[in-house]
């Protein structure tokens, strides 16, 4: 499978299909049995666990279906964590990381929430500051698992166009699993995966 | 780099989760509380005793006999006079003193002093003058407690000896002699020269002559101690520096602290075990967290970074609480001890002793969040997106090998560091691994036995109690290890309190004796029985006979002690108290060899030399040993400048504590008729009316004759066992509190995770 720069493809299948298996592979969180991952020029397979965690925090973002902000951060200070921990080659000074942080809230309508904590939010609110924190570090690919998947439709459908906004704005790649089929519509392409095969949907 | 983050991680982390572990946290400051505190106590024992060393001995340099200073040691304190010394004669003499207003009798150290005494330190008199009208031969001024005991009240007289005199007022501040205070009670001061008048010394009372020596600036106390104690000795002259005085009292404390600092260190463990306890519930709740965090680029290094720097956080605050609260303690201290005390302590504060135990907190709270901490580097990034399946894997052997090899490192690193003996070290690392260990099998055994017993058909609080010990999350590990840990450490410590305790006790025999009578003499002694027989007491005496070794195996001291003999020096210079008598004691028994009156014959060579007239004599087998002789040998004995060989008959063992007289050497009936000779008589009543008349009667007619009412003593013991067992109390208290804690934070912890 190879997805072009730029592309979004939603990767959509039964539960049990092997949906977050390929998910953690593509995003380099775990080693395949056979065959390569490459991303960009790089070779995940050649890289060392903190090898693959610098090249994470570099290039690639993360929106998860139970939103995993970090309970104990606030809004603000979930969206800077990415930027906090970048290799310090291309790490932003601290007032711009701020700075930084501070406008992807406002882009997703949070601007008067940055202090809050994820317990204060409501699900949708904790997604789109996902969102900001996934975006935050204008990563080159982004992978998302469910991100729709605890929302009521409503609230699903106002976080998938934030996702497609900002995916166009950054021109950032976009792998997305999911079971909803408003969102794979929105997508350039979609596989399917049934019993660990993937097969091409559209 | 990623140290800034891993700081603000920490603090941001910090700030939600850490108010649980506060607990815990209270647990580990107790034992930095109790090390601080002992601790500085140390320190401030050690600091006030040099500080007060001249005070306490009273000059630099203390010159003591039991025979009046012979010309040569006179000659001596002659050319420390010319040098510009001060030196200060006086001579102390346990003996009754009688009040006749009072009707009462006290056995007291009497010191007779000269005009020029203390030659250190201030005499604080009530009222002011009282101590010069004393040098004036007005009369005599007590310490305060004499008042009480004799009820007597300024400007009453006493009877010391056959003297009476006014008392002219109390007098604190003076050097002191514990070792006579603790049995002969508090002192009593005269003027030298009235001493003749009282007969005290002439009729043969076991007397201390002494001098001190306060010695003009830049004087060197151990220079003169060098040169003359060698050539003292054969007279039997002690001679003793405030330096060294000093350094045996501060040592005395450091024992006693460093033992009670284990118990401190082990309480400081106890502590260890609830932070790090707290840690693994902590680190659990924030595993998801973890794997987000790996998820979205943070390397395992900049958690573990962070989480450890919340423990640090953690053992930080603990130990500050730890010192702040150990500081109150060293203030405490002196009050508990106040009266075992000889002397003022002034606490202060000792920065080495605060740091010592600050960094000992920090130190064990880092320890023991290491093993939890290992599983922060193991959490997978994959967790993030599996909560279920991907907790972390297990640490593995390596690294908790490594671990428990740091903490048992540790341990025996800090016990050497407290006790400063790595055999004993090594023993306490030992037995606490152990007890650990059989602790977490019991805990873990708990947990299984728990789940394997409990039926399925049980009503629900109890299927939902007992299911608690082996859930997810359980605290039944630390509970036990808490508890556990916790009762070993308070048994210990009350077993060696008994220990202390039973040491102090003085063990009567079946015949308990009530009333003490010493320094009879012979001439005196059908008199005194007499008495006793009157009031129905028992009139045995039992000999005392002075004596110095004067050869061993017809090799002279003198020479032994030139060949360089580096051990037991004492026991071929002391003044030895022997006996002579055809039965033996309650408290003894022989070993080795044959008793004058047992069935049987003695060996050969002890045969020939009892035929040939030397006398049999029965020595204690560690003084036997010590002086390197056995059964056969032959040691002759200087009685008084009289020569009296002897033959080593048998060896016995000798239970010292008891309040029968106990000698080191026995000698057999007959052989020491002829030489000076003192008794001592045992004499047992209940009634107190009997043992007043006793002494009444020998305040008539023998007033040399001292007397000791053993229930005195024993008030006296009691307090300062009581003292002793307070600290110690206080020590098991500190560590009850800790487990408690312990154990309390546990209890809260578990709820709260269920609450979740």
């Amino acid at each position: 499978m190879s997805v072009g720069s730029g592309e979004s493809v939603a990767v959509i299948g039964p539960s049990g299909s092997g949906k977050t298996t390929l998910l953690g592979l593509m995003a380099g969180l775990d080693y395949p049995t056979r065959g390569e991952v490459v991303l960009g020029e790089t070779c995940l397979s050649a890289l060392t666990e903190d090898g693959r965690a610098e090249f994470r925090a570099a290039h690639v973002g993360f929106v998860f279906q139970t939103f995993h902000l970090l309970p104990s951060l606030t809004a603000i200070e979930n969206v800077q964590v990415p930027l906090e921990i970048a290799p310090s080659s291309i790490r932003r000074p601290a007032p711009e990381i701020r700075r930084r942080a501070s406008e992807l809230l406002n882009r997703v309508g949070l601007g008067h929430r940055t202090g809050h904590y994820p317990a204060q939010l409501s699900g949708g609110e904790q997604q789109r500051v996902a969102l900001a924190r996934a975006f935050s570090s204008e990563p080159n690919i982004l992978f998302a698992d469910e991100p729709t998947g605890n929302l009521d439709r409503a609230t699903g459908s106002r976080v998938v166009n934030l996702l497609q906004e900002l995916n166009e704005e950054k021109g950032t790649t976009l792998v997305l699993v999911t079971h909803d089929k408003a969102l794979s519509a929105g997508a350039d392409r979609v596989v399917g995966l049934v019993d660990g095969k993937l097969e091409v949907v559209r | 780099m990623s140290v800034p983050f891993s700081l603000r991680l920490a603090r941001m982390e910090g700030r939600a989760g850490l108010r649980r572990v506060g607990w815990f946290l209270l647990a580990m400051a107790l034992g930095v509380a109790s090390l601080v505190g002992l601790y500085s106590f140390e320190r401030d024992a050690a600091a006030s005793v040099r500080d007060q060393a001249k005070t306490l001995l009273g000059g630099d340099l203390r010159l003591q006999s039991s025979s009046p200073l012979d010309g040569r040691t006179i000659e001596v304190l002659d050319s420390l006079s010319a040098t510009g010394a001060v030196v200060v004669r006086g001579t102390s003499v346990a003996s009754v003193v009688f009040a006749p207003g009072s009707g009462r009798a006290r056995l007291l150290q009497v010191n007779a002093v000269d005009p020029r005494f203390p030659a250190v330190g201030e005499v604080v008199d009530d009222p002011p003058g009282a101590w010069a009208g004393l040098l004036d031969d007005a009369g005599v001024v007590a310490d305060p407690q004499v008042f009480d005991q004799l009820g007597v009240v300024i400007g009453d007289y006493v009877r010391v000896g056959t003297l009476e005199l006014p008392v002219l007022g109390s007098v604190r501040g003076l050097p002191v002699d514990f070792g006579i205070e603790w049995v002969a009670g508090p002192p009593l001061y005269m003027a030298i020269q009235e001493l003749p008048e009282t007969g005290l010394t002439e009729l043969g009372s076991i007397a201390q002559y002494r001098a001190w020596v306060s010695l003009p600036d830049g004087g060197e106390a151990e220079d003169v101690r060098a040169r003359y104690r060698e050539e003292f000795r054969p007279l039997g002259v002690s001679i003793e520096t405030a330096q060294r005085e000093a350094e045996g009292f501060a040592s005395g404390f450091q024992r006693l602290s460093r033992f009670l600092g284990l118990v401190g260190l082990l309480a400081l463990l106890l502590g260890g075990i609830g932070v790090g306890s707290a840690v693994n519930v902590y680190l659990q709740e924030r595993l998801q967290s973890m794997a987000v965090l790996r998820c979205i680029g943070a390397r395992r290094g900049t958690l573990v970074r962070a989480y450890l720097l919340q423990t640090l956080t953690l053992g930080t605050l603990g130990s500050s609480i730890g010192v702040l609260a150990g500081v109150g303690i060293q203030f405490l201290l002196p009050q508990l001890l106040g009266g075992v005390l000889p002397f003022e302590l002034a606490p202060s504060l000792h920065p080495e002793a605060l740091a010592v135990g600050w960094l000992l907190g920090v130190w064990v709270a880092f320890l023991f969040s290491l093993l939890p901490l290992l599983q922060v580097y193991r959490v997978s990034p994959l967790g993030a997106l599996r909560v279920e399946v991907e907790q972390p894997s297990s640490p593995g052997w390596k690294p908790r090998i490594s671990v428990a090899v740091l903490l048992l490192g540790s341990l025996f690193g800090l016990c050497v560091f407290q006790l400063r003996d790595p055999g004993q070290a090594l023993a306490i690392t030992g037995v606490t691994a152990g007890i650990l260990g059989i602790l977490n099998i019991v805990a873990r055994g708990l947990g299984r036995g728990a789940r394997w017993i409990l039926p399925g058909s049980a009503p629900f609080p109890v299927r939902q109690g007992i299911s608690g010990l082996f859930r997810p999350g359980n605290q039944t590990g630390a509970v036990i290890t808490a508890l556990g840990a916790g009762a070993f450490l308070m048994s210990a410590l009350l077993v060696v309190e008994a220990g202390i305790r039973s040491d102090l006790v003085l063990e009567f025999g079946p015949e308990r004796p009530t009333l003490i009578l010493f320094d009879i003499q012979r001439d005196q002694s059908e008199g005194v029985q007499a008495i006793l027989r009157a009031e129905g007491m028992d009139d045995d005496l039992i000999s005392i006979v002075p004596a110095r070794i004067r050869s061993v195996d017809g090799v002279s001291v003198e020479e032994i002690l030139g060949r360089g003999v580096r051990r037991r020096r004492w026991m071929y210079s002391r003044l030895y108290r022997n006996t002579y008598r055809l039965e033996r004691g309650a408290a003894e028994e022989v070993i080795l060899g044959r008793w004058w009156d047992d069935p049987g014959e003695d060996l050969p060579m002890v045969r020939h030399a009892a035929e040939s007239g030397i006398a049999r004599v029965s020595l204690e087998a560690d003084l036997a040993e010590g002086l390197g002789v056995e059964i056969g040998d032959r040691i002759v004995w200087d009685i008084q400048g009289v020569s009296v060989p002897s033959v080593i008959a048998s060896l016995r063992e000798v239970e010292w504590s008891s309040v029968q007289p106990n000698f080191f050497a026995v000698f057999e009936p007959g052989s020491l008729d002829d030489v000076p000779a003192t008794f001592v008589a045992l004499a047992a009543s209940d009634d107190a009316g009997r043992r007043q008349r006793v002494q009444d009667a020998l305040l008539d007619g023998y007033p040399n004759v001292s007397f000791l009412d053993i229930s005195l003593v024993q008030a006296t013991l009691e307090r300062l066992t009581g003292q002793v067992a307070l600290v110690f109390r206080s020590m098991a208290g500190f560590i009850m509190a800790g487990g408690a804690l312990v154990l309390f934070a546990s209890l809260l912890t578990t709820r709260f995770k269920r609450r979740r």
